[in-house]
């Protein structure tokens, strides 16, 4: 009896194991399951996470894009958001500040940007719960102005471009997340930079009259005609265009106007741009004075560029158009150049073979 | 005996349970860590490959310091793999920089990346500058009966396209109307104006005498700076249609009793004018399609004083329709457009038409590198936006990886 009693002990602890093994492994088969669904399934806020990277990646590569061309479409203005920049007008150079340049860049930049950003409403980014407001402004930092200023365009072939303000990327799919910072992106190959420096430089000294006037100085004792010679100065002109950049660069003109029988024909209009009052949107470290205005120089060697009295002259109205081929940008259009265009209105007299005393 | 009877009962029991455990064993746990670990796997496998693709695209590319990404859009945008990026960088072959890279993450063989050009939808914009001297009267009179409808149509189909039509100085007197914006209703998207003088940044006028009802040469250079009546939009297809018979400035030079066709040497006035043209439309990034109208046959004005009817052109106007077409095939050439040469009014609405759908975005080819995907392979597929240099465009990458 007792020895069957004993067996009984034994299969009912025996039993109890069992039953405290198969509580056991229940409790691991949960564990196991809810390890599946923590080992397998991101969460909401991952997922919408990557979606605010994903947007501030496209946003930083759309502010890329405004940048560059905002870039092209200023340089093809000639530095301002006017669409025809006189670098000369009335034979007195007229570059525009550095300030001016750096504004319309900015402002071009931030119309670029929100347009790009208005379309988001209407893109696939939309359809996976991005949004994002539009911006302040658009800050352009160029490289410092010694390494622009160099004949080697090495240490200036970029520009910096941010977007801040009120823009707000945000996300509400599948839960909410946003990103009120700002956006930075290097802009580079792109010469604008450089071309522009490079040019102010030179208008400083009213380079390019001096090399028309000296190029028909050359001429004056030949035959052809004032149109002809002309011809040669602006070629000349060009070639010192081209000087002042690099061989990258290709110069070709446009001549708008030109008479010699009635010169204020040409000349009849208003190139002068008023002094620039605008602030910039941001901190510019370069953002300098106008020197380029008040550093205007007309001598030439001792001689004006300016029409005697009495002396036959001739108006002329110029489109200098600068393509630089080192680096074609990608744009909304297409992959183009930077083709910087100069204007420049003057009045030469045709008889330079005369030296002129500016003294009296 | 009771006794041995509860013990085999009891260890059958036991047997039973121990029997219970191992089938819930394998049955639920092994196979529920087995699930675990497969679904681990895979969400390792498909993590990695896009993580692993996510890099690749994200990588710069050494000479033109851009992304993958934004080289591949940039190549499925211009639809062509080799993007010229200028003298210094050269010729970078998107497809190439793709393949080496991807080749030495997943093996040569064991991928495909297909990027299909997007479905883009630009609006129009047209700028006509319109000769308007008596022998365009059967040619502008077909325009203005087609333009309107061909322009609504398109509209109603989703295109945005805008026309706003430029008539050079003059307006001659045909048989039955006379050359005038009234022929075109204001509308919309459609407007007309009569250009004064041609006198603009682009194409100050140069002293002297010269017909302006045919100089489209200047007409395209203000056209362009102008542009349409409600301003270039940013990111618009621009088209520049001038429609003439004759070369800018007219195709007849001399005196009235030696009358010749003008020269084509790039020293003429009509010439300089051909260049304010191009150099004007190139400037405001705007294609010119010209339209050449038959400049022999006959026409109906009334001309002269008093004004009576005239039939026939000029020989001369006939005898220099070379000279036209080359003048139109070069601003055409320069600017990226093309000439349409009319047999006869009739032909207007085929050309315009024409010009309108070849400005139309059409589908690119699809930017596929790696190799077709096996059968019967276990294949992973990731899927990337893929953004373009036009705003809110779009395309989709579709990235598959195979053992």
């Amino acid at each position: 009896m007792s020895k069957g009693i004993a067996y009984s002990t034994i299969v009912i602890v025996a039993l109890l194991g069992v039953l405290m093994l198969s509580v056991w492994s229940y409790t691991q088969l949960s564990t196991g399951s809810r390890y599946v669904g923590t080992y397998t399934e991101r969460s909401d806020e991952d997922i919408a996470n990557s979606k605010l990277e994903l947007a501030k990646k496209f946003l930083s590569q759309d502010l890329s894009y405004s940048s560059q061309e905002a870039a092209l479409e200023i340089a093809s203005n000639g530095g301002t958001l006017q669409s025809k920049t006189f670098w000369y007008c009335q034979n007195n150079p007229q570059a525009p500040t550095r300030t001016e340049f750096l504004y319309a860049l900015s402002n071009e930049s931030l119309s670029f940007l929100n347009a790009y950003i208005d379309e988001l409403k209407s893109s696939e980014i939309a359809d996976l719960g991005i949004s994002a407001s539009t911006y302040d402004c658009a800050g352009i930092y160029s490289p410092e102005i010694s390494a622009c200023s160099q004949q080697n365009s090495m240490n200036c072939e970029y520009f910096t471009s941010t977007a801040t303000g009120e823009g707000l990327i945000k996300v509400t799919d599948p839960t909410i997340v946003s990103y009120s910072g700002d956006l930075s992106v290097s802009n580079n190959d792109n010469r604008i930079m450089w071309t522009f420096t490079r040019l102010s430089d030179d208008t400083k000294d009213s380079k390019l009259l001096r090399v028309i006037t000296s190029a028909l100085r050359d001429e004056c004792t030949g035959p052809q005609t004032m149109a002809q010679k002309l011809e040669v100065a602006f070629e000349k002109a060009c070639e010192h265009l081209v000087s002042v950049l690099d061989s990258d660069v290709q110069c070709s003109y446009n001549v708008l106007c030109e008479s010699t029988s009635n010169p204020i024909a040409c000349l009849n209009f208003d190139c002068k741009r008023p002094e620039f009052t605008q602030q910039l949107c941001f901190q510019s470290a370069q953002a300098s004075s106008s020197q380029g205005l008040k550093d205007l120089i007309n001598n030439i060697d001792g001689t004006s560029v300016k029409a005697q009295r009495g002396v036959q002259a001739t108006g002329v109205v110029i489109q200098f158009l600068l393509t630089d081929t080192r680096y074609n940008i990608a744009t909304s259009k297409e992959l183009k150049p930077l083709v910087f265009n100069i204007w420049a209105a003057f009045n030469i007299a045709a008889d330079q073979c005369r030296p002129i005393d500016i003294t009296k | 005996m009771k006794g041995q009877v509860f013990e085999i009962m009891g260890f059958l029991v036991l047997a039973i349970a121990i029997l219970a455990v191992i089938v819930l064993v394998r049955v639920n746990l092994a196979g529920s860590i087995g699930k675990t670990f497969l679904s681990i796997a895979e969400r390792q496998e498909s993590e990695g490959v896009r993580a692993g693709v996510n890099a690749l695209l994200y990588s710069t590319e050494e000479k033109t310091g851009k992304s993958l990404l934004e080289l591949i859009g940039v190549a499925t945008y211009v639809g062509q793999t080799k993007i010229d990026f200028g003298k210094k960088v050269g010729d970078i072959d998107v497809e190439k920089e793709v393949q080496w890279r991807f080749d030495a993450i997943y093996g040569k063989g064991h991928w495909l990346l297909d990027v299909p050009y997007p479905n883009v939808s630009k609006d129009i914009q047209i700028v006509f500058v319109i000769d308007t001297s008596a022998s365009l009267c059967d040619d502008i009179k077909s325009l203005a009966l087609n333009l309107p409808d061909m322009i609504e149509k398109l509209r109603k189909s989703g295109r945005r396209v805008s026309a706003t039509i430029y008539l050079l100085p003059g307006g001659a007197p045909c048989c039955d109307y006379t050359i005038s914006c009234d022929k075109f209703p204001e509308k919309s998207y459609l407007h007309c104006t009569t250009m004064s003088r041609l006198e603009c940044k682009s194409a100050i006028n140069r002293v002297g005498q010269y017909e302006t009802e045919e100089d489209w040469g200047h007409g395209m250079a203000c056209a362009a700076e102008s542009g349409p009546k409600e301003g270039w939009e940013k990111f618009s297809v621009r088209v520049g249609i001038p429609i003439s018979d004759e070369i800018t400035e007219g195709s007849e030079c001399g005196s009235l009793s030696s009358f010749h066709c003008c020269s084509s040497n790039e020293a003429t006035e009509q010439h300089k004018s051909l260049e304010a043209g191009i150099t004007g439309a190139i400037s405001y990034g705007v294609k010119v399609f010209p339209i050449k109208a038959n400049p022999c046959g006959t026409i109906c004005s009334y001309q002269g004083e008093p004004p009576r009817q005239q039939t026939d052109f000029t020989q001369l106007q006939c005898d220099c329709s070379s000279l036209v077409s080359d003048f139109m095939n070069e601003i055409a050439t320069k600017t990226g457009g093309k000439m349409y040469e009319l047999s006869s009014a009739s032909d207007m609405p085929r050309a315009l038409r024409e010009i309108m759908v070849s400005n139309q975005e059409t589908a690119g080819k699809t930017f596929t590198v790696g190799s077709d995907k096996p059968a019967l392979k276990n294949i992973r597929a990731v899927t990337f936006l893929v953004p373009l240099p036009l705003p809110g465009i779009y395309t989709k990458a579709y990235f598959y990886e195979w053992s």
